[in-house]
């Protein structure tokens, strides 16, 4: 079980995306996806939804204007980690 | 933890946008011709049924053409708002702006009162589902980020844009009599231009900006308050308050604070959207300036000279800017979505590379070329007005074709990932 983390903040689009896109083939159980991201991906959504994902998104530090979490749909450990956060 | 609630978002398919994207140049270039075929003579009279044409085709053809293709897509992508059966309305739009413009400019060049009556019917049509999706589409939106704020101002002010040209055209096609014509077409251009565009622009301004050029966001205190206060000064003007230099001094202080945050990018690398919006700024500024040595000197085409400098030096540049950047990134955005289901992937060009930079760059020259010979011209027209149209024609040309190559790879990879599905 591990967190990955990836920071995205002073990627150009379609970078942020190619990235995270990537790192979600990686996944092993139990493992989750952090993103930290200067706007909201809209796009993504869409994406996460048709293969399978589940996300977070919050929003509490100015430094940080988008946290993402991200873990595979029937990934109950992952999905519990996240929530012990 | 503390999440925040969202609505999943139906992207559009690609096709909605870039029937608009790629109708838009052609309008451009159609105004270009025009001006090569009446040469110095285009603009002696600007109430001229010539002139009218003429702007129509950038103000119908390119700025309502582009800004409506990018509401329908980038709503949707960028902020999750969400337009119900949006392929059919946009064929439905795009279709009427594109005849009813077709017909509004070919009556006023002809001299046909029948095509401006018929131009009258498509654009009502075209104006009331555009105007009534957008709507719908930003009022069920729970969001109140400046952006949503300016952008839903900016549709106020294209109703009220519409309906002032609505009013003056049944004086041209059914010669019925309305009281204070210029006064009205007065009203119509400035909404059309301060309320409208500039409010739109604005608006994807602070999306556009720190996503594709990475910088800082627009500093909150003006993001909050640089749309509702515009808005109020433009009322206020169209009741009779004399705020000309307040409305001046507003859309410099976009042009600075964007000039201000583009100078804080967090990675500076060269970038062709970035020459054009720069570009547009340093306008933007050179329009205010030029308007407030009005007050001590004064030259017969001032305001000629000062619709150029803000259309074509400011609206033009800018909007190019944002499609150099939003197509690319529609290309990429569908055709990875095509292949993500995909066991043999097919690799999708980076977004930086389906539109050459190369192509990019020189069409960003051409087009200030022919921006300054456009100013020139303004004052010395016989020398300079056939130069100006063909290196504008040229220039809108050369966009026309750097958007068609991204629509060819686009096309040409999407076949590739039918292919392997169907297989």
């Amino acid at each position: 079980m591990a967190a990955i983390r990836l920071d995205v903040r002073l990627l150009e689009p379609c970078e942020p995306l190619e990235q995270i896109l990537t790192t979600l083939n990686t996944l092993s159980n139990g493992d989750y996806l952090h993103v930290l991201h200067r706007l909201e991906p809209f796009p993504l959504y869409k994406i996460l939804q048709q293969h399978g994902f589940k996300w977070i998104v919050i929003s509490i530090s100015p430094d940080i204007p988008i946290e993402l979490f991200i873990w595979r749909e029937n990934d109950v450990v992952a999905y519990q980690a996240i929530q012990d956060l | 933890m503390n999440t925040v609630q969202l609505s999943l978002q139906q992207t559009p398919s690609l096709d909605v946008p870039l029937r608009f994207f790629l109708t838009a140049p052609i309008f451009a270039m159609l105004a270009m011709l025009l001006w090569l075929i009446k040469g110095e003579t285009l603009f002696i009279n600007r109430w001229s049924a010539d002139v009218l044409a003429f702007t129509h085709f950038f103000t119908l053809g390119w700025m309502l053409q582009i800004m409506s293709g990018a509401l329908l897509q980038l709503l949707p992508v960028l902020l999750g708002v969400t337009f119900f059966k949006s392929k059919l309305w946009s064929t439905l739009i795009h279709t009427s702006l594109t005849l009813g413009t077709l017909f509004l400019t070919g009556g006023w060049l002809f001299e046909l009162k029948i095509l401006l009556q018929i131009s009258y019917l498509f654009l009502l049509f075209g104006s009331i589902i555009l105007v009534s999706i957008l709507s719908f589409g930003l009022l069920k939106s729970q969001n109140t980020s400046p952006i949503l704020i300016s952008i839903r101002l900016a549709l106020i002010a294209l109703i009220i844009t519409l309906g002032l040209g609505f009013i003056l055209l049944t004086l041209f096609a059914f010669s019925v009599h309305i009281s204070n014509p210029i006064y009205i077409t007065k009203l119509h251009i400035t909404w059309g231009l301060i309320g409208w565009t500039l409010l739109l622009i604005v608006g994807i301004a602070y999306q556009v900006v720190p996503m594709f050029q990475i910088t800082p966001p627009y500093p909150h205190y003006f993001s909050r308050s640089f749309a509702p206060f515009l808005f109020g000064i433009l009322i206020s003007w169209t009741v009779g308050i004399p705020l000309d230099v307040m409305l001046i001094f507003l859309t410099t202080s976009f042009a600075i604070v964007t000039l201000d945050i583009q100078s804080k990018r967090l990675r500076k690398l060269p970038d062709i959207t970035l020459s054009f919006w720069r570009f547009g700024m340093l306008s933007l500024i050179a329009n205010a300036l030029f308007y407030l040595t009005g007050y001590v000197w004064d030259f017969p085409q001032r305001e000629l000279f000062q619709s150029v400098l803000f259309i074509g030096g400011f609206i033009l540049p800018v909007i190019q800017g944002m499609l150099y950047k939003i197509v690319p990134f529609l290309v990429w955005l569908h055709l990875t979505n095509a292949q993500m289901d995909l066991t043999k992937k097919i690799k999708v060009p980076h977004m930086k590379q389906i539109i050459v930079d190369k192509w990019q760059r020189w069409q960003f020259w051409l087009f200030l070329i022919f921006f300054f010979i456009a100013l020139i011209s303004i004052i010395f027209p016989n020398y300079f007005a056939y130069l100006a149209a063909f290196l504008g024609l040229s220039a809108f040309a050369f966009l026309e074709y750097n958007l068609m190559r991204a629509t060819q790879l686009y096309l040409n990879i999407r076949n590739q990932i039918n292919r392997i599905q169907k297989d």
